[in-house]
């Protein structure tokens, strides 16, 4: 009997890996005709006789997680771009160091890839220098240009949506919230704000602005320095109007259960996340406004995926969707440039997309924003629908230099900066 | 029917024996990652052989060579440490933050040793202590250890000076530290009174204590070897990646682990265990992970090919050779 079922197990592990070996195939299937620019179908195709030839060229992409919206990216890249373009796509499982990040940067070099695209975070000098030593062109997402490796050749620079200009969003969108003509107690999640995130801290204070000025507060403290709390922080407002400052990420069991405690204080009715927690924290939200009675709002930042749709969509105790508005980083369309860089970089023609030869250069992407399920869902179908991608393949050919020599830093950096939600709607 | 079944029976005896003999077992796990060498290079053209890409392939395998060299003694001992890369992560942030207190290099390697050999020296003592099976003791150990560095971190991240880690990795000063504790390892392994202990201790815990040696005291023994394991590992990893986080060696338990049964170490320790067997395997998983990858399989579908790697290499070690009674 012990023998049988060691013959059964070693049986059913066969039956496993040959249905992993069918699963390989099918992702080796051409991809589906109606979201693909294959060569055959394309207007590139028709046009051939005044296309460049274009080179093959392999491109790595290191994801930090492997959301629903990573995924749309991932077939974005994959399914639009890459046939567009003969330009072959090795994506990474999740990465979550830097250690798994330099793994994968070195294995997509000795697979032939030629550059990289960089979405985790962390040690991004030592990932950086690991590229520029393998001879992989390098675009990562970081807010910030890392100083100490700017000057290594291979850094072509960020594509990010800036700490101050998503402040500035966020500020819009808060004010638009609070200025309703009542006195709102609120709860900001500042998540990185005092640990090093410039977007986190900008965003904070941009909040906390706001609240001062919409509630004439008087802060005792500086702002900037409430902004940096890195523990829990009921602020000093000199008024009856309520702020809360919650830092941290939910790493460990006592985040959600630390919000929630405060929010059954049922003093709080607004929930601002400056980073993409609210799916954390919506039982918590729910239970609070059926114990109190009352509408909670919350705003958050957030991507185009199923969460955020489902969030919107999803009607609370009052018929109010669960989130109140988003501002939502564009996930595709950032790859788009992330790409442009790269795909030139690997062009020869690095320096001519700088803003300075020989030094990583800063690229925004804003990010979009929107209020209700309505906006919300026209919003989404910029980043996931071929059919209205922000970026398809035939305007992505003006930015890159087999097609258009003359593009610049100013061409490419112009062309995302003034890329709003708003303006690819009308258009 | 009766014929088939006894004919089967003497199949499966034929292959058990086959997978018996001294030699095979010894040759196997070589063999296998001579084999992927070469299948891989003939897949991708020459590519897989070339000196930079078996350059990285050394540098991915010796993080988790190093710590599962030194959590070989455990296994030899019959017992499975699986708080191995809690205890690495945590002895990393800990030397992290000395190094931000005393900005001196030496203080920090310093500290990673003491640290890594005090936590397995905690590990050890609770198990035999409270006699609770090794197992048991760092699946809790696993937990707490973690929780402990979430709140030294914070949610923060520890980064190095750029120049500092990109100066330690010029010098190939992981493989120094490297080879030193291998040979170390070796040299106590197998030709010393500690390994021949520990691989007693392995093979039959009963027997053992009836012939005078402590299993209490050369588990304690074998911790106190992959501490430095541990310590030294820690190290590496702030050379690798040159920042600490929350995430920092997320997978290297489940890579050490895979490494010595992929290398061949029974997973019952005993007298069959072999201190190379980590490094073997720990190079036959990088192997395995950069071909693959260089070949075209997807990143997702490389994580199943790993599990199912694993569930074989413990089903095929499973049998435990007939021995005299020992737990029972």
């Amino acid at each position: 009997m012990k023998k049988f079922s060691k013959i059964l197990a070693i049986l059913l592990i066969a039956v496993l890996m040959l249905n992993l070996a069918a699963c390989g195939k099918k992702n080796e299937k051409t991809p589906d005709a109606s979201n693909t620019a294959s060569p055959s179908s394309t207007p590139v195709q028709n046009e051939v006789e005044q296309e460049p030839t274009l080179k093959p060229h392999k491109i790595a992409v290191a994801f930090a997680s492997l959301s629903s919206a990573d995924i749309m990216q991932k077939n974005y890249l994959e399914n639009v771009v890459g046939p567009a373009f003969n330009t072959e796509f090795v994506f990474s499982e999740e990465l979550s160091n830097a250690e798994e990040v330099i793994s994968f940067l070195e294995t997509a070099y000795a697979s032939g890839c030629e550059g990289v695209m960089v979405f985790p975070t962390d040690g991004l000098d030592q990932v950086i220098a690991k590229a520029d030593e393998l001879g992989l062109y390098v675009v990562t997402n970081s807010a910030d240009i890392v100083q100490s490796v700017k000057n290594l050749p291979h850094y072509v620079g960020n594509v990010s949506s800036g700490a101050k200009i998503t402040a500035g969003i966020f500020s819009e969108v808060v004010m638009k919230l609070v200025s309703d003509g009542e006195k709102h107690n609120v709860i900001i999640v500042s998540g990185g704000a005092g640990m090093g995130s410039s977007q986190h801290y900008e965003t904070t204070v941009s909040i906390l602005q706001v609240l001062q000025s919409t509630y004439n507060l008087n802060y005792s403290s500086p702002i900037e320095e409430i902004a940096r709390s890195t523990s829990p922080l009921e602020v000093d407002t000199g008024s009856d109007v309520k702020v809360y400052i919650y830092p941290g990420f939910p790493y460990g069991d006592s985040y959600v259960s630390g919000l929630s405690s405060v929010l059954q204080t049922g003093e709080y009715d607004t929930v601002i996340c400056c980073f993409n927690a609210f799916s954390q924290f919506s039982v918590a939200i729910d239970e609070v406004e059926k114990a109190f009675g009352k509408n909670i709002r919350v705003v958050s930042l957030s991507s185009v995926d199923d969460t955020t749709a489902s969030a919107f969509n999803t009607l609370d105790a009052f018929g109010n969707p669960s989130i109140d508005a988003v501002i939502v980083k564009p996930l595709c369309a950032m790859s788009a440039e992330m790409f442009v860089l790269l795909y030139n970089a690997i062009e020869g023609g690095v320096d001519q997309i700088r803003q300075t030869p020989g030094e990583a250069t800063m690229f925004i992407m804003p990010m979009w924003y929107a209020y209700g399920a309505d906006e919300y869902n026209a919003l989404s179908n910029l980043d996931n629908s071929p059919e209205t991608y922000a970026f398809k393949p035939e305007e992505l050919k003006q930015f890159l230099i087999v097609y258009n020599p003359s593009v610049n830093y100013e061409t490419i950096y112009t062309a995302w900066y003034t890329c709003t939600a708003q303006s690819l709607m009308n258009r | 029917m009766e014929k088939a079944i006894s004919a089967r029976s003497g199949l499966f005896t034929k292959l058990m024996s086959i997978k018996e003999n001294r030699w095979i077992e010894r040759l196997l796990p070589v063999a296998i990652l001579a084999v992927l060498a070469v299948i891989f290079t003939v897949a991708t053209n020459g590519r897989f052989a070339t000196q930079k890409n078996i350059k990285i392939i050394m540098d991915q395998t010796l993080i988790v060579a190093t710590v599962a060299t030194g959590a070989s003694f455990i296994y030899a001992s019959g017992n499975v440490n699986i708080a191995m890369g809690a205890c690495t992560a945590l002895t990393a942030t800990v030397a992290a933050k000395v190094y931000l207190a005393t900005e001196s290099v030496i203080t920090m390697v310093a500290s990673a040793l003491f640290f890594g050999v005090f936590l397995m020296t905690v590990c050890a003592l609770l198990s035999t202590i409270f006699n609770v099976r090794v197992m048991f003791v760092t699946i809790v150990m696993m937990v707490l250890l973690a929780n402990i560095k979430a709140v030294i971190l914070k949610g923060e991240s520890i980064a190095f000076p750029y120049e500092l880690i990109s100066a330690l990795q010029r010098s190939n000063i992981s493989y120094i530290i490297f080879g030193a504790y291998f040979v170390f390892c070796y040299i106590i392994f197998h030709h010393t009174k500690v390994g021949r202990a520990i691989r007693f201790v392995g093979s039959n815990e009963v027997c053992s204590e009836q012939t005078g040696i402590s299993p209490k005291k050369w588990l304690m023994v074998a911790f106190l070897i992959s501490g430095i394991g541990v310590g030294l590992g820690a190290f590496l990893v702030i050379i690798r990646s040159g920042t600490i986080t929350s995430s920092t060696v997320g997978s290297l338990n489940m890579d050490c682990m895979l490494a010595i049964v992929l290398g061949g170490m029974p997973i019952y320790g005993g007298s069959r265990s072999r201190s190379y067997a980590a490094l073997i395997g720990a190079m036959t998983v990088s192997v395995l992970n950069n071909g693959l990858l260089m070949m075209g399989v997807d990143a997702t579908v490389l994580q199943g090919v790993r599990g199912l790697l694993f569930l074989i290499l413990v089903l095929a070690g499973s049998e435990r050779p007939e021995l005299l009674p020992s737990r029972e």
